[in-house]
Order: C-alpha cells, then sequence, then structure tokens
C-alpha cells in the first residue's frame, strides 16, 4: 500500500509541474502585451516599458518561469491586473460558489444515477429498463446549458421560489445544481447499469443465491460494491470536472464561480488569473485522481496487494 | 427403511431461443434417501450441473423448467415463490460450486460470508455466528481460523478457498449438499485431500449428497448410488457397485475404459470418438448412437426407453435385447 502510493503520489506532483510549464510557455507565446492592456491606448511607450520592468515582463522567459514557480509554491498567485486583488483571494472567492454547486449537482447525480442504473441493471429488458434508458440518452445528449436555459424559462419564471439568476440564497442553488447534475446522472446511470449487468453474471452471485440471501442482500452488498469499480473511476473525473467550473452553467444562472471568473479573466486578458485558474483546475484534477486510486484500493482490497497477488 | 428426503419426477429443462425451445435436461427421475450419495457423471454439457441448478431453482433465462416435480422433505419445490424457496436454499440444501476463484466475492472476508449465510437463515447474534463460523473453518481443515476469517478470497490458495465454500455450505447443518464438481478446479494432491474431507462430512452429518462429477474415479470413491447422464437424458442408474462392476449402458462402459487405471501397463488409452450432440442437432435416434460401437440401424432410427432391471435402469436397445 505504501509502495503504491509513493507512486502516485510522485505522479501527481510530476503531472502539475508539466502542465504548469505547458501553462506558462501558451500564454507567452499568444500575443498581447500584458502592460500595454493595463495602462490602455493612450499610454507612451515609455510608461509601459517602465511598468514591463516593474512587473519583470523584461527578463528572459526561464528566469521569469522559476520566479513564477517559486511564488506558485508560496501560494501566491500574484494580484489581477484589473481587479487589484491576490489572485488566491478570487480564487478562493470563486471556489466557494462552484463547490457548492458542484456537492449539489453531483449529490444530486449520484442518487438519482446509481438508483436507476441499478433498477435499469436489476429490471434488465423489461419495460422500466428501456424508459430509464431512454430519459438517460436524453439526458446525456442534453447540453447543461440548454437544459438550463428551460429551467429558467419553464421553472423559474413560473415558481417564485426559485431565483431566475445570482446564488446568493440556497434555493438558488436548486435549478443550476440539477441543470449541471442531469448529464452526470444519466451517464452515471449508464455505466452502473452495464457494470451491475455484468457483475450480476459472475459466479459468486449464484452462490449468494444458492446461500439463500435476500434479494436486496444480493443487489446492494453483493452486486453492487464489486460494480462501484468502475463507477468510481467516472465520479473522479467528473469531481475533477466540476470543481474546475461550470462555465456555461455558471455564466446562464450568473453564478460567480471559477468557470465564470476563467471565461472573464480571459475576455480581459487578466493573464495572473488565467495562469492560476488553470493551475488550480489542473491540481484539482491531478489531486482527484489521486484520490481515486486511492478509493480504488479501499474499495477492492486485491488492488493493495500489489503484483504479488495470486491472481 | 431410511426416509427419501429428495424425490425428483420428470424434471425437464428447456432452453428458450428466439424462434425455437431446446430441450437440456429430459425428464430425469430419481430419489435420493437421507444419508445416501448419488454421483452424477458424465462429460461436459451433459447438463449435470444444469440438474444441480434446478433442484434448487436457479435456473435462470434464457433456462426455464418446463414441467417435472422435485419433492424435497414432502415438499414441492417446483412453482415454489422465491421467497419461500429462499428458505430451502443455503439452509435445508447447499452447494459447493465448481470453482473456488469465482464461487466467492472477491472484496468480501471469507469470515464475513460464512457469516452472512449463518444470519439470513438463522436467529443469532453477530457474535455467535462469527464463533461458529471460526469453528466451521477449522472444521473444514484450515489451522489459522482467525487470520482466515480475515482474508480476502484472493489471499488464499484454490484448495483454501473450497475449504471456505465447503464450510460455507455445512453453515447451517444441510440435510441435502450438491457438490458441483467441487474438485475439477484443482490440482490432483488437493483433489484427494477436498474429496476426503467432503467425505468425511457428509457421514458425520448424515447429509445425502449429490455428487457431481466427469471423473468416474471420483464417482466411484464417492457414491452410494450412481446416475450416468449423456445429453440431458439418463442413460443408466443404479447402484455403484452395479455401475462399476456390471454396466449395462455402451456409454457408461465407454467412460470408464476411458479411465487411467483401468488401462493396463502401455496399453493406449480408450476415448470416446465425437462428442456430445448439441441441443439444437439431436440425433434423431439414441442420442448416443452416433459415437456408440453396438448402434445398429434401428437405434439410429428410434430412441430407448430408460427400462428397469431389478433396479439397474438403463436406457439401450442391445442391452433391452440381451435381457428380453
Amino acid at each position: 500500500m505504501r509502495k503504491y502510493l509513493l507512486k502516485r503520489i510522485g505522479l501527481a506532483i510530476g503531472i502539475v509541474f508539466a502542465i504548469s510549464l505547458i501553462t506558462f510557455i501558451i500564454l507567452n507565446i499568444i500575443p498581447g502585451d500584458p502592460a500595454a492592456l493595463m495602462l490602455g491606448d493612450m499610454a507612451s511607450p515609455e510608461t509601459i516599458a517602465k511598468l514591463r520592468e516593474q512587473m519583470g515582463l523584461d527578463r528572459p522567459l526561464p528566469e521569469q518561469y522559476i520566479a513564477w514557480i517559486f511564488r506558485l509554491i508560496t501560494g501566491d498567485l500574484g494580484n489581477s491586473y484589473f481587479q487589484k486583488k491576490p489572485v488566491l483571494e478570487l480564487i478562493g472567492y470563486a471556489l466557494y460558489y462552484t463547490s457548492r454547486l458542484a456537492i449539489c449537482a453531483y449529490a444530486i447525480a449520484l442518487i438519482i444515477g446509481i438508483t436507476s442504473g441499478v433498477i435499469a441493471a436489476v429490471f434488465q429488458g423489461k419495460a422500466v429498463d428501456r424508459i430509464l434508458m431512454t430519459i438517460a440518452i436524453m439526458g446525456i445528449s442534453a447540453p447543461a446549458f440548454w437544459v438550463a436555459i428551460l429551467l429558467q424559462i419553464y421553472i423559474a419564471l413560473n415558481f417564485d421560489i426559485f431565483p431566475v439568476s445570482g446564488a446568493n440564497e440556497p434555493i438558488g442553488f436548486v435549478l443550476p445544481s440539477i441543470a449541471l447534475g442531469s448529464r452526470y446522472a444519466a451517464s452515471i446511470a449508464r455505466i452502473t447499469r452495464t457494470s451491475m449487468i455484468e457483475t450480476m453474471n459472475q459466479d459468486f452471485i449464484k452462490t449468494a443465491r444458492a446461500k439463500g440471501l435476500k434479494n436486496y442482500r444480493i443487489i446492494l452488498v453483493h452486486a453492487l460494491r464489486n460494480a462501484l469499480l468502475p463507477i468510481v473511476t467516472v465520479i473522479g473525473s467528473d469531481i475533477g470536472s466540476l470543481l474546475a467550473g461550470a462555465m456555461l452553467t455558471e455564466s446562464v444562472f450568473n453564478i460567480p464561480g471559477i468557470g465564470k471568473l476563467l471565461i472573464d479573466a480571459i475576455n480581459k486578458r487578466d493573464l495572473p488569473i488565467v495562469q492560476g485558474t488553470v493551475m488550480y483546475i489542473a491540481t484539482v484534477c491531478v489531486l482527484i485522481y489521486l484520490i481515486v486510486d486511492i478509493l480504488y484500493a479501499v474499495i477492492d482490497p486485491r488492488i493493495k496487494l500489489g503484483e504479488g497477488s495470486s491472481e | 427403511m431410511d426416509e427419501v428426503i429428495l424425490k425428483v419426477r420428470d424434471l425437464t429443462v428447456v432452453l428458450d431461443s428466439l424462434d425455437k425451445t431446446f430441450r437440456i435436461l429430459d425428464k430425469i427421475s430419481f430419489d435420493l434417501k437421507k444419508g445416501e450419495t448419488l454421483g452424477v457423471v458424465g462429460e461436459s454439457g451433459c447438463g449435470k450441473s444444469m440438474l444441480a441448478s434446478a433442484i434448487m431453482g436457479l435456473t435462470s433465462k434464457p433456462l426455464r423448467i418446463d414441467g417435472g416435480s422435485v419433492v424435497f422433505k414432502g415438499e414441492e419445490l417446483i412453482g415454489l415463490p422465491e421467497k419461500k424457496l429462499r428458505y430451502y436454499r443455503g439452509k435445508k440444501i447447499a452447494m459447493i460450486f465448481q470453482d473456488p476463484m469465482t464461487s466467492l466475492n472477491p472484496i468480501i472476508k471469507c469470515g464475513s460470508q460464512i457469516v452472512e449465510t449463518i444470519l439470513a437463515h438463522e436467529k443469532v447474534s453477530k457474535k455467535e455466528a462469527k464463533e461458529r463460523s471460526l469453528r466451521l473453518i477449522r472444521e473444514v481443515g484450515l489451522d489459522n481460523a482467525n487470520e482466515i476469517y480475515n482474508k480476502i478470497p484472493a489471499q488464499l490458495s484454490g484448495g483454501q478457498r473450497q475449504r471456505i465454500v465447503i464450510a460455507m455450505a455445512l453453515s447451517c447443518s444441510p440435510d441435502l449438499i450438491i457438490c458441483d464438481e467441487p474438485t475439477t478446479a484443482l490440482d490432483v494432491v488437493i483433489q484427494k485431500q477436498i474429496l476426503n474431507l467432503i467425505k468425511r462430512l457428509v457421514q458425520e452429518t448424515r447429509a445425502s449428497c449429490i455428487f457431481i462429477s466427469h471423473d468416474m474415479g471420483v464417482i466411484a470413491d464417492m457414491s452410494d448410488k450412481v446416475m450416468v447422464m449423456y445429453a440431458g437424458q439418463v442413460v443408466e442408474h443404479a447402484d455403484q457397485k452395479a455401475v462399476f462392476e456390471n454396466p449395462a449402458h455402451p456409454y457408461s462402459k465407454a467412460l470408464q475404459a476411458s479411465l487411467p487405471q483401468k488401462a493396463k501397463g502401455k496399453e493406449r488409452l480408450h476415448e470416446i470418438p465425437g462428442s456430445v450432440p448439441l441441443p439444437d442437432n439431436m440425433p434423431k435416434g439414441c442420442l448416443f448412437a452416433d459415437r456408440c460401437p453396438l448402434a445398429d440401424s434401428r437405434c439410429k432410427e428410434q430412441r430407448p426407453d430408460l427400462t428397469n432391471n431389478n433396479g439397474h435402469f438403463c436406457r439401450c436397445f442391445k442391452e433391452q435385447e440381451q435381457i428380453g
């Protein structure tokens, strides 16, 4: 287990560094001078040059990168060009909204997804199965922002309890969560179904039946826990992308989350925010995958044994 | 004398395909007395395992029980609702499966898998169930019971896993144990150990046993009565001694001739040409006719019935001619 952990953690750190390098290079290749942008059209070349010097933009790129990395490690992501606030603080503020939305959306997705996946698998081939899977296909095909707009038009405008946009009260999260979660619910339902059907055909399920166990116990304890393994993998990547911010959903409902922060920063060329947000998203994704790998070992004890096991 | 605890009559299992229905088990009938072991032998694809599943009501789509009766201790099991069947499964009728690598849940501790069987059928505390499981683990010949209890199947060897499966089967002191090729997936030395263990436990518990195997040697060792199956039919059924010393059906003779012990010296092992006919391609006459050295035109045209000759059942025209 320890060897397994160290290997995963080492790999994770390597990936984050690689991403930081790529981010830095891309942002320095794209045209546009941040100093000129900050000072506006009227600035003289001298003032721009002075600001560039102040910001360290005149120094060679490798030096800039190393300086940036060192600041990154100490948690200093720089200041926003326009909002004049530390990027870290802005991300933290956005993260509050994004994570709330992500948790609500994913909780809905997990509950609906796993439940309907299990039901569909148990009633494989019957009407319930077909109806659920048809809904799931529709759920996967419908873009979140479109569902979001539909919810605004048909629910928010007709029922006063749901605000059309904004997220100052908890109730404001309900519709965005449904809009964002429905797609994930649909894909979780499909994976759960497939995985459950596969597991239900295994020999040990027959053993469980031959032991005279109750059906719910066979399904939930024997089948579902084995069937959860592939589900955990998607859960990881899903949460990763959710914490990276749902740009469209956040924009439609005007929720000041990570996605909205990034889009606004890109539009204004607020490079420190873009850099910081991208690094944040990368780190979150890598971290989530790390957690998934560890969770995998917890759910499936065979992995802990490593290559030395008899399988 | 001894009471009959299992009475199977005309048990028939069919396979539903899109346009046709195939008969997989064809009117199987037999009685099993208390404490008796019935050996069921035949090549792969003869329907032996299907018989085991059918008795326990575990046939699942696309297979279906299509008539017949299974009376266990006076109660008809065919057509019984799931809820009532559950009472019999595990508690009254236990099953030991072929491959211990796949018949145990890979992510649940071995001990817990035994405990849950006990808890499913008896109103005992978790602690009592655990203690009984530990006792069972010791009883099936695993010494460090406490350690084994906490292990998952992947941490045990094949033989150890099969012992766990046996412990699980014995956990509620069943009246009938169905062993479906319990040693096929194990190597020879372990096979012998497991067979002796099953034999000893069956004797000690006075349970009846249906022992399924394709190995005539194992069947000879384990059974009181022997039922030889071929392509879903019973072709011979009699006392163990009668079947082995005086086999009536050409298939039984051929099976015995293919045993290594029977071949003397450098004599080549006997083999039966061809293979078991598939359900969608059954011969018109006797199912074994295509592979039978004695078959004549009548065998290829008509199907023989199972006839009783003083308790020795056989399904063969040639045999009938000899007696008649």
